[in-house]
């Protein structure tokens, strides 16, 4: 077994031009794949973090006020506010009575998907100066957004208990990315805090929830607060966010079709009744087609590579035949031949690991590539990993191939023809 | 001939390295090529934007604090007001067309049935002039309705069909957040890509909508579109402007504030790719650099890996060359005639691979690459063939061809060239 080794590797030596070059030629490859592959993981990392709700059964309204040149619109005077108010509440309890559904909130920036990040911090009162304060984005909604989103509390809570929370005029602070500005859940939970944006405001941080993220794709910027919105007072609020019972979203879209008093009231109209996965499909349509089109890409640039590593491997098991011939006359089995043939590849793929290593470890650290310079060594290591295991596999499929037919040849007929 | 004969030869007695190659080739060209061809899609000019490449456009503005203490900034849409005192009576300009900037979604429906959101642009009348829109029925409104804020709305065909069940619709009244309006033309639809145009309405854009302010008295939600004479350059248009942001900028001074100029207006190349906002300038030759750099990667990498198998191929044909140069060929003729029989096979590689992103562009492209209306109406954003066939297609695939095959067998045929013939007689014994 020694002297077979001894021998692969003097018979490697012999033709090192070759190797050299297609060591160089596996290094290039490799890195591409590496770093190719860190690109798309940056895209789509999201996706293996929990969303913090649940979007089956979920619709939304968007409140609109009829412009002042509409036949119906009606001067309020300077009742307006009242008036509006009143227009409001009633709005949302023609929702609420309605049979088919569960529960219906108010939403300001607390509609998942939408995309829009309202930025700001909280800060702990007790403490003397509290420069750094916990950082997120202001979700503000009334009650039951808890149950309407199924927010997800890491004490056990129910959806339920969580609204309660809310009603009572208390925060939920969610779990943090990207943790370098901010505190943690832990340190803000049950304690007093102020809202950095209106230092009036007091609160108590009540619980603990999964992050309400805006994307399945995007990792969060800090974490979420939620800020509870009064029921009976919601003010300027213009998304109605609500959960129907388990499948009734059609019943309830020919309710609210044959219900006047549904729509509007006076001034205020509700419209635009949209399930929030639709809403999910419109917001990231682009982002879904750029995830697609960059794994397509990816695809086929690994099949243009599978197949030059095909036509490379294919020439070398050729010219061996002869050889191959010769090692089986001599005994050799078939698995034996094929190892042979095999390790060659696979010690050029570890030559190869080692200078793609060398390159793409500092590059992609020090390189200042900005899409990559967010990478910890964890998904840096893993990409090469995966790297590594697809040129392999080209690699067994490229030398497993065309060794198989070589081997089926009689020995014979090999060596006459050489 | 004999070129042709003996590539034929080994085409023939080599099946699987002609397939891995031609393979290996298409699929290379596929690639690039269908991402050149994807940003060509949103930048082509086509109907009713025939002029698309031509038009430049003004939009955005920021107003930010000079006093070193105060870092304060606003930024977002121009007003109307702005707008107007930044582009109109810009010199070398021939036509300018006022409108807002993104568009706004409306409920719209007629009695009885039920609304349905849709995106509508306010224009003025000179918007008709720039653009060839297909008047299906009916006509533009003029700048008297403009001017008046009259209550009539130009429709796409898709609307039409989804309102009424039929195209011919003008003098229909239709409601437009509860108001009525009155159609006064049906146009027909408009691709998605087409940012400008792809939309549902055409309302005139009339004083009240003008007067419509945002943060600030500089802000607000307009743009201009604007088309210059024949002959005059983008950048004379840009000194101009900057020098009314200067002018302007002149006037603020005392308040400790400016409007940050970030090089408008700006053509379609920035307006599809420029990845900027109201506070940023455009960094178009960044982005170009990046496309650079997959073209690059798209182009040299399978390249490389092709030229592995290269080198493999001409190893087997070191006897021949050997012979060849010991009858006297020169190193050159040796390296020529693999550069050339390697193009042939490349460029037959490279015919498939065209044909290849000519079909994924007209039967993918909704897959791959975004492109919807807002109201979801018109769904058919494919770009059409006679788009994408273009003689720049094909001048660029022949490139990439050519660049494939000298990066892929350049040096093993440099290599083969050098071959010492007895050394490579004795070999191939």
């Amino acid at each position: 077994m020694k002297g077979m080794k001894r021998i692969l590797i003097k018979q490697m030596r012999n033709e090192w031009r070759d190797n050299l070059w297609l060591v160089l030629a596996l290094s290039i490859v490799l890195i591409a794949i590496w770093i190719l592959s860190l690109v798309l993981w940056g895209e789509i990392e999201g996706i293996v973090e929990p969303l913090g709700f649940d979007s089956e059964d979920v619709y939304t309204l968007k409140v609109e006020s009829l412009p002042g040149e509409s036949p119906e619109y009606v001067d309020y005077g300077e009742e307006r506010i009242a008036m509006e108010k009143e227009d409001r509440l009633a709005l949302m309890r023609q929702i609420r009575q309605s049979p088919n559904v569960e529960a219906a909130a108010w939403s300001q920036n607390f509609i998942p998907y939408d995309l829009s990040y309202w930025g700001s911090a909280i800060y702990l009162i007790d403490e003397e100066k509290d420069s750094i304060g916990y950082m997120g984005n202001f979700r503000r909604g009334s009650p039951d957004i808890a149950r309407v989103l199924n927010l997800k509390s890491h004490s056990g809570k129910t959806p339920q208990q969580l609204a309660g929370i809310l009603s009572k005029g208390e925060l939920l602070v969610s779990t943090t990315y990207r943790n370098e500005n901010t505190r943690s859940p832990e340190e803000m939970l049950g304690r007093n805090v102020i809202d950095g944006g209106d230092s009036l405001s007091r609160y108590r941080v009540a619980d603990i929830i999964d992050n309400v993220r805006r994307s399945d794709y995007e990792i969060p910027w800090g974490g979420v607060v939620v800020i509870p919105i009064d029921d009976d007072d919601p003010g300027d609020v213009w998304d109605i966010i609500f959960r129907v019972k388990p499948g009734k979203g059609a019943a309830f879209a020919e309710e609210f079709d044959n219900t006047p008093a549904m729509q509007q009231h006076r001034n205020l109209y509700l419209s635009r009744l949209t399930k929030l996965t639709d809403r999910r499909n419109k917001t990231l349509g682009e982002a879904d087609s750029t995830v697609r089109s960059s794994v397509g890409i990816m695809l086929v640039f690994l099949v243009v590579i599978l197949l030059g590593l095909l036509g490379t491997f294919w020439f070398r098991v050729q010219q061996r035949v002869s050889e191959i011939a010769i090692r089986k006359v001599c005994g050799a089995s078939r698995g034996d031949v094929f190892r042979r043939i095999l390790s060659e590849g696979l010690i050029l793929l570890v030559m190869a690991v080692v200078v793609a290593f060398a390159v793409a470890v500092p590059l992609v650290k020090y390189g200042k590539i900005e899409a990559l310079a967010w990478h910890t060594l964890t998904p840096l290591f893993v990409a090469g990993a995966v790297a590594t295991v697809i040129v392999a596999i080209g690699i067994i499929l490229s030398v497993g191939y065309p060794a198989w037919r070589a081997m089926r040849i009689e020995p014979a007929v090999a060596v006459k023809e050489e | 001939m004999n070129y042709i004969r003996q590539i034929i030869y080994e085409m023939r007695h080599q099946k699987m390295m002609t397939w891995v190659s031609i393979g290996g080739t298409a699929l290379s060209i596929f690639l690039v090529m269908a991402v050149f061809m994807s940003d060509e899609a949103k930048t082509i000019g086509f109907a009713p934007e025939t002029n698309r490449d031509k038009i430049l456009t003004g939009h955005y503005i920021e107003l930010r604090s000079t006093d070193p203490d105060n870092h304060r900034s606003s930024s977002g849409g121009a007003s109307y007001e702005t707008c107007r005192k930044l582009y109109f009576g810009l010199k070398g300009v021939e036509r300018m067309s006022f409108m807002t900037d993104w568009p706004e979604t409306f409920n719209v429906g007629i009695p009885g049935k039920k609304t349905v959101p849709m995106s509508a642009r306010f224009t003025d009348e000179e918007f008709w002039k720039l653009y060839d829109f297909t008047f299906l029925y009916g006509k533009p409104y003029d700048g008297a309705a403009c001017d008046s804020g009259e209550k009539k709305v130009v429709i796409s065909r898709s609307v039409a069909r989804e309102l009424f069940q039929e195209d011919d619709v003008v003098g229909r009244e239709i409601q437009l957040q509860h108001v009525p309006y009155v159609v006064c033309g049906v146009v027909e639809d408009v691709s998605p890509l087409l940012a400008t145009t792809g939309t549902d309405l055409f309302i005139p854009f009339g004083p009240d909508k003008k007067k419509a302010g945002g943060y600030n008295e500089y802000m607000g939600n307009v743009r201009v579109q604007m088309v210059l004479k024949p002959g005059v350059e983008e950048e004379s248009v840009k000194k101009q402007v900057e020098a009314r942001y200067a002018r302007i900028n002149g006037t603020l001074k005392e308040k400790k504030e400016e409007l940050g100029y970030h090089g408008q207006p700006y053509n379609a190349e920035i307006m599809a790719f420029g990845d900027y906002g109201s506070n940023t300038t455009p960094d178009l030759e960044g982005r170009k650099r990046n496309r650079y750099m997959v073209y690059v990667v798209l182009i040299l990498l399978p390249a490389i890996n092709l030229s592995s198998m290269t080198r493999s191929r001409l190893r087997h044909r070191v006897s021949e060359i050997g012979v060849r140069r010991a009858f006297g060929a020169r190193k050159s003729s040796i390296i020529m005639q693999m550069l050339g029989e390697n193009f042939i096979i490349t460029l037959a590689g490279g015919v498939i691979g065209l044909l290849l992103s000519f079909l994924f562009m007209m039967m993918l492209y909704n897959v791959f690459f975004y492109a919807k209306s807002a109201s979801g109406l018109v769904s058919d954003v494919a770009p059409a063939l006679g788009m994408l066939f273009t003689w720049k297609s094909f001048l660029l695939a022949l490139v990439f061809c050519f660049v494939l095959n000298l990066f892929s067998a350049f040096v093993p045929s440099w290599r083969a060239s050098r071959t010492v013939p007895a050394q490579a007689i004795a070999k191939s014994r």
